[in-house]
């Protein structure tokens, strides 16, 4: 198992896997496999959460809103933004979520791990964007509904 | 600066189908500038690598312990299987 030929080489000691290589070597194939699913999943998981959010937020809303209480133009743009930037957020995960169009020749390794790479950075790059906007409609909505509770009672009516 | 080469090492005893094999390795490494002294001894430092190999025959993993030399030049950054040498694959 000596190897003779190579000059940099000087030995070459060839063995089965040890019990601990073998975990490593298996991890890191999970490793490697699980990236891209983990930022799909991710986006997947978010969609839902944000799309959700809309209603849970509108209700809440409707909830804290003094009863007949009329919103001003301005009021209602202000309130209601939240739920357009939920939407946005959305959005985001949602493009971030559907692959991209490419060929992948099975044949080209490179090719492979280059597009594997992309897949993942633009992933990564739409799951960050998309959670910044997300948190944004967040604290917004947690403002907007602090605000609201401070509405006096007897507010613009309805003439 | 650094410089890549390519090497072939044998396994002529395979642990899992007890065939010989000859792999492609390509080695990294990094250009050590000389000093300013006029003379000066070469020392070289052989350093051991761990890197994993997939049998051809049993298409399985097994593990080689693979020495290479550093030397006072040069420094070894990075050593990886590249597979099969052409004429094995």
């Amino acid at each position: 198992m000596i190897n003779g030929e190579s000059r940099q080489v000087e030995s070459v000691v060839a063995s089965p896997l040890s019990p601990h290589n073998k975990a490593l070597y298996e991890a890191g194939k999970t490793l490697l496999v699980e990236s891209i699913e983990v930022g799909r999943e991710f986006c997947k998981f978010m969609i839902g959460s944000s799309s959700g959010a809309i209603p849970v937020y509108l209700g809440l809303l409707k909830f804290l809103l003094p009863e007949h209480y009329v919103l001003t133009s301005r009021q209602a743009v202000e309130l209601g933004a939240p739920a357009l930037v939920f939407l946005l957020a959305s959005a985001v995960f949602a493009v971030g979520y559907f692959p991209t169009k490419t060929d992948v020749a099975l044949e080209l390794l490179e090719d492979i791990n280059r597009i594997r790479n992309e897949s993942v950075q633009r992933r990564r790059r739409f799951a960050l964007w998309g959670f910044v906007i997300f948190g944004t409609a967040c604290l917004w909505a947690i403002v907007a509904s602090a605000v609201v509770i401070t509405l006096p009672i007897s507010g613009p009516r309805v003439p | 600066m650094s410089q890549s080469s390519e090497s072939l090492i044998n396994i002529s005893v395979c642990p899992l189908c007890g065939l010989r094999h000859t792999y492609a390795l390509a080695v990294k490494r990094s250009i050590v500038l000389e000093s300013l002294r006029s003379f000066s001894i070469e020392t070289t430092l052989p350093r051991r690598f761990t890197r994993l190999f997939t049998c051809p025959t049993k298409d399985e993993t097994f593990q080689a312990d693979i020495t290479l030399t550093d030397t006072s030049s040069d420094r070894i950054e990075s050593v990886t299987v590249t597979g099969l040498a052409p004429d094995e694959s």
